[in-house]
């Protein structure tokens, strides 16, 4: 005895699944702008709150702040990256780059990435403040939670319509 | 992370290494030689039992600042961090300056305080 059997949806399956993959790069695109929102955000608070000081000269043999126009740089620079995109590979730089350029401060150009770093790491003429460390750690786990939930959200409109 | 480490062991600990002058938290003096300084920025996630809290970990880091090639001294702070935190840490930066001299390490561990 002959038996057919019969499956009814896989073409709208197929159709879901082509669709899945011309938009892969747009959805992960989305989920990612959403993460580096809020990386973004709490890099923002880090560097509101550096402390600084004013001064001509540090005095001899004593550490320094850095001076409100050192502050005024990174805030003026700090920002998300172009976002890099490969097949659904796409991914961001939050925070100060290497070609942020350069700011005057005290009639001398400094280097914004070079300022950022002191501040981050401290030097021996200045005392540290690791905002940007602290930053990605109080922020890593909200922005993987955005990044999850935007990609779902974004995956079920496409699936449901 | 180790359960039996505490901040008070790691800063002992780094206070014992020979020729280093260390200091805690803030450094305001500028280093002149080799130096050290330690300090807590963050705390990190808990550990967690049956949704109770069971330690708080924190995250700080310690400063070196070496004039030349001092790597026992460097390998003491290894060795201490490596004993308090086991492989909760990591060397985050190393920068040699140029007006100064000197070579900055930073070692950045994660540790329970209780």
């Amino acid at each position: 005895m002959a038996m057919t059997i019969k499956t009814d949806g896989l073409d709208r399956l197929g159709q879901i699944l082509a669709q899945l993959e011309n938009k892969a790069q747009e959805v992960a695109s989305g989920a990612l702008y959403e993460g580096a929102g809020i990386v973004a955000d709490a890099l923002n608070a880090g560097i509101r709150s550096i402390r600084t000081e004013s001064f001509k000269y540090a005095p001899e043999g004593t550490t320094r702040l850095p001076s409100p126009q050192e502050k005024a740089a990174l805030e003026r620079k700090v920002g998300i990256a172009k976002f890099r995109k490969n097949g659904s590979e796409v991914d961001t730089i939050i925070g100060i780059s290497y070609d942020s350029g350069y700011t005057q401060i005290a009639g001398k150009q400094k280097s914004v990435a070079v300022i950022a770093r002191s501040i981050n790491s401290g030097t021996s003429f200045m005392r540290k403040q690791p905002v940007f460390r602290l930053a990605k750690n109080k922020s890593q786990n909200a922005a993987k939670a955005a990044i999850v939930e935007k990609a779902e959200k974004m995956l079920d409109e496409i699936i449901n319509g | 992370m180790s359960d039996r480490n505490s901040y008070g062991e790691l800063l002992q600990q780094l206070q014992e290494i020979n020729n280093v002058q260390f200091a805690e938290y803030e450094w305001k003096t500028r280093p002149n030689g080799n130096f050290g300084t330690i300090q807590i920025d963050f705390e990190a996630e808990d550990d967690n039992g049956d949704d109770r809290k069971q330690d708080r970990a924190w995250e700080g880091s310690v400063d070196l600042f070496t004039r030349g090639k001092e790597m026992l001294i460097v390998a003491a702070v290894e060795s201490a961090l490596e004993d308090v935190c086991e492989g909760s840490w990591y060397l985050n930066s190393e920068q040699y300056e140029p007006s100064t001299g000197l070579i900055h390490r930073e070692f950045v561990f994660q540790i329970t305080a209780r």
